[in-house]
């Protein structure tokens, strides 16, 4: 077995969607026969339940697990759809101090070597949550939307991982409008990749799909029809090292998509 | 971290005492320490403790440029050998020396050391900057959103400042790349000081006490990118294209 890899989805700023791409990357992960353990950290408003499904099979919760009530086996939630997908719910009551930086480090350690990937998904803001969330992890995926202030708090995010001499992050644009980037109303992905200069994961169009699935609690990356989906998949691969080409989402202006070379836009 | 190397905040900032061994193995150590700890201290003002050793400009400037990377300053070298105290002064760092240890160390104050006054004549005043044995930081990085990087001397930046991101120099800031967070030349009083960069959209441009915004166009919608160089010109900040400025005037 490969060694374990611990991922954090996220981004600083709220609302950007670190809840859809961890619950996404999940579902299209496990889909590709690999065994996978998602994390809500986001102690005391847990979504990530929510935007699985699994909010009615929560017996217990991260705090359960750090406080000793139960073992890791009995906190984990099996998804409904995917074999090997597994879920570590937040606590719904207390707040972020309930959980250590030290906790998640022992937690995360637990699981390496019984899984492939542990993606851990983030509370919005860079304090206790954000440490709780990034101390046990190799890797970061950074989300951003392409509006400036969510694409100078990822900024502000990688200058904190920078210091503390993490280097593995990509990013993924997420709920981008082709249509307002062609009439130059929303800032194209090369222009937030000239900001952020990190590999480029993956970009995600806005769509009604997410909101749709996220209130039904399937995450669109099942659906095998939607674009959304797909492009959820394309990303999973990526992670796996598959060198996926971006799918071109402006029509009529696909030279401007085709730039987007993940490999030339890979900077250490 | 290696247990010759202590690390002490204080209000005002950091001091770090080397205690016995190799001192390039320090270095090792406190690079290490810093790559972990770095966040914690980011800022900060330092005064370094080098005790007895001999340790020349060269070596001094490296732990300055060690601790600028992580976004700190050098201020002050604490020592009691002679050539060590003489090789931080060519720097223009502080000293504090055995007379007046081992009393305790001088609080480094919140804010950077002044440059040397500047003189009325613009051409004097950039010889008596060099004159002052200031060097300058070059530094091979991006400044991401709340990074500030602060220097005594002037600056030399390879790569983009980012928005978010600030400059704080002494001296002149050159920036071979973009500008689009705030850069602090002559700070804090010397107007002389210049701005240089490849693409100059700053959030905000300040030379000594003038402060110059933008015109309020995003940086996308500039007519052409080409190196700009800002300096003050009766009272106010213009910027021109470099065209081999002659600084005579």
């Amino acid at each position: 077995m490969t060694p374990t890899r611990v991922i954090t989805i996220t981004s600083g700023k709220g609302g950007v969607g670190k809840t859809t791409t961890t619950a996404n990357l999940g579902v299209a992960l496990g889909k590709l026969g690999h065994r996978v353990v998602v994390i809500d950290t986001d102690i005391g408003l847990r979504n990530l339940d929510v935007v699985m499904g699994l909010q009615n099979r929560i017996i217990y919760d991260i705090v359960d697990l750090v406080e000793g009530r139960c073992r890791l086996r009995q906190a984990l939630i099996r998804d409904r759809q995917v074999e090997e997908l597994y879920l570590l719910p937040a606590a719904q009551s207390r707040d972020k101090s309930a959980v250590s930086p030290a906790d998640m480090v022992r937690i995360c350690d637990q699981l390496r070597g019984d899984c492939d990937f542990v993606l851990i998904d983030s509370p919005a803001g860079i304090e206790l949550g954000f440490r709780n969330a990034i101390a046990a992890a190799d890797e970061f995926i950074l989300v951003a939307t392409p509006d400036a202030s969510a694409v100078q708090d990822v900024d502000r995010v990688l200058g904190i991982l920078e210091n503390q001499g993490r280097s593995q992050y990509s990013l993924v644009i997420n709920r981008v409008r082709p249509a307002l980037v062609r009439r130059k109303l929303m800032a194209s992905p090369d222009q937030v990749l000239e900001t952020l200069a990190i590999r480029l994961l993956g970009i995600v169009p806005e769509a009604e799909d997410v909101i749709i699935s996220n209130g039904k609690g399937v995450p669109v990356a099942h659906d095998e029809r939607s674009l959304i989906g797909q492009a959820y998949r394309n990303i999973a691969r990526r992670m796996l090292g598959e060198d996926v080409p971006f799918i071109p989402l402006l029509e009529g202006r696909k030279s401007l998509w085709r730039r987007l070379d993940p490999l030339r836009l890979f900077r250490s | 971290m290696d247990g010759s190397i202590s690390i002490k905040g204080t209000r005002e900032g950091l001091t770090i005492t080397f205690g016995p061994g190799d001192l390039q193995r320090l270095y090792e150590d406190l690079a290490r320490h810093l790559r972990v700890q770095g966040a914690f201290f980011r800022g900060g003002l330092v005064a370094l403790d080098l005790g007895q050793r001999v340790v020349d400009a060269q070596q001094i400037a490296s732990f300055r440029e060690l601790l600028a990377q992580h976004t700190m300053v050098l201020r002050t070298i604490v020592a009691l050998n002679a050539a060590t105290l003489r090789a931080a002064e060519e720097l223009g760092l502080r000293t504090i020396g055995p007379e007046e240890q081992p009393a305790p160390v001088e609080p480094p104050s919140p804010e950077p050391e002044a440059p040397p006054e500047p003189t009325p004549n613009p051409t004097l005043a950039r010889e008596a900057i060099s004159l002052a044995g200031e060097r300058g930081l070059i530094l091979r990085r991006r400044l991401r959103a709340g990074q500030t990087l602060r220097h005594t001397g002037s600056v030399l930046l390879i790569g983009d400042v980012n928005v978010g991101a600030e400059i704080v120099a002494g001296g002149d800031v050159v920036v071979w790349g973009r500008v689009r967070g705030i850069v602090h030349a002559g700070y804090p009083d010397n107007a002389s000081a210049v701005v240089c960069a490849l693409d100059l959209a700053p959030m905000q441009l300040r030379l000594g006490g003038l402060i110059a915004r933008p015109e309020e166009a995003p940086a996308g919608d500039r007519k052409g990118v080409y190196p700009e160089v800002a300096y003050a010109r009766e009272g106010a900040i213009v910027v021109e294209r470099w065209t081999g400025i002659r600084w005579e005037d």
